[in-house]
């Protein structure tokens, strides 16, 4: 009956790349040097491109080690921000009437 | 009536490794700021030497400081640590409870609680089912018991209620659908509404928006500072609802009151 059901193919099972960032973004969460909550994995062909703001340059290149890790044969592009990136607001602030 | 400037930010997520990178932001805060409020996050995952290094860096804050702690800092079950470091150098860190500041002959009464999640209307979690979904939703419920009761027993010129979690969607937009539950509950917005507070700031939704209202129109602001893009931001309030002061230049639009 031709060639078999196409269930029953020999050839490897590609990674799902959605499992494959939500245990990253685990990793990342769980690994007790991080402790990273909201860092967005997005992976688009060989590159895995991670956002968010991980506070010190320390983590950002912790957080890109642990990703390589988890995600091997991705290049990694790190476009997490830290706290060097940010200053102080400008003006004097935003007025809120505040009558009860 | 004096305008009262408010500092707020949440989200530091501060550890020895970030050491020096917030207190030079903070030099000048004294002259630009009657009080800093801290919604919560305040240390990477919640240890002993994290809050060290935070409360060095805060030592020399000259104005006061209010905190509620987030969820990263009880990740290591040391909240109580790290409360206890950060109140040894002056800071008031609030659950479930108040203070009042005065400031210029006017007062503010700050209310603050972690709060909780759960979800928003027509989108909320219920006291039903297993005892973790119970437990879950219980907690939320005391959060926003506490919190509308310690808004409803201040006397003051103006109210704030100081929050980790959110109040109302609206400072989440940006984030994804899916966690809403995780980043906060209507049941806070609630009190807030009941207890009257002027402003509310959160942190938290590190995705989410800075500018939001609740069911009864009170301003919310998301502090989280990967929001708000700076170590800090500022509130100017004025007591009496009166039209803007010309010396609080908003770089944004001025608001209508509460």
């Amino acid at each position: 009956m031709g060639t078999g059901s196409p269930l029953a193919g020999d050839s490897p099972v590609p990674e799902d790349p959605g499992a494959l960032t939500e245990e990253t973004r685990r990793a990342l969460a769980e690994d007790p040097r991080l402790g990273l909550l909201d860092v967005s994995i997005t992976l688009r062909g060989h590159r895995a491109l991670l956002t968010g703001h991980v506070v010190t340059r320390d983590r950002q290149q912790l957080l890109a080690a642990v990703a390589a890790e988890h995600l091997p044969g991705y290049e990694i592009d790190n476009a997490t921000t830290t706290l060097e990136d940010i200053g102080e607001p400008p003006g004097t602030g935003e007025e809120l009437g505040a009558g009860r | 009536m004096t305008t009262i400037h408010v500092a707020a930010v949440g989200d530091i997520h501060f550890g020895p490794d970030a050491a020096g990178t917030l207190r030079p932001h903070l030099e000048h805060l004294g002259e630009r700021a009657d009080l800093l409020l801290l919604a919560g996050d305040l240390t990477r995952v919640g240890t002993a030497d994290e809050a060290r290094a935070l409360a060095d860096e805060l030592s020399d804050v000259a104005i006061p400081i209010v905190a509620v702690l987030g969820n990263h800092d009880y990740h290591c079950n040391q909240g109580d640590k790290v409360q206890a470091i950060l109140e040894g150098i002056g800071v008031t860190v609030l659950e479930g409870d108040s203070v009042v500041i005065p400031v210029n002959g006017s007062s503010v009464g700050v209310a603050g609680t972690k709060g909780f999640g759960g979800g928003f209307v027509g989108a909320c979690g219920s006291e039903f089912g297993e005892p973790e979904m119970k437990a879950f939703m219980a907690h939320s419920r005391r959060m926003a018991e506490r919190l509308e009761q310690s808004l409803a027993a201040l006397d003051t010129d103006v109210k704030v209620a100081l929050l980790h979690y959110a109040p109302c969607p609206d400072t989440l937009m940006g984030e994804r659908l899916e966690i809403y539950p995780f980043l906060g509950c209507y049941l806070l917005g609630e009190a807030v509404d009941r207890g009257g507070a002027a402003l509310t700031v959160h942190g938290h939704a590190h995705r989410g928006t800075e500018r939001g209202l609740t069911a009864g129109g009170r301003h919310v602001r998301n502090v989280a500072q990967p929001v708000i893009g700076h170590a800090y931001q500022l509130y100017c309030l004025r007591p009496d609802g009166a039209a803007a002061d010309p010396e609080c230049a908003a770089p944004a639009a001025i608001l209508a009151p509460a």
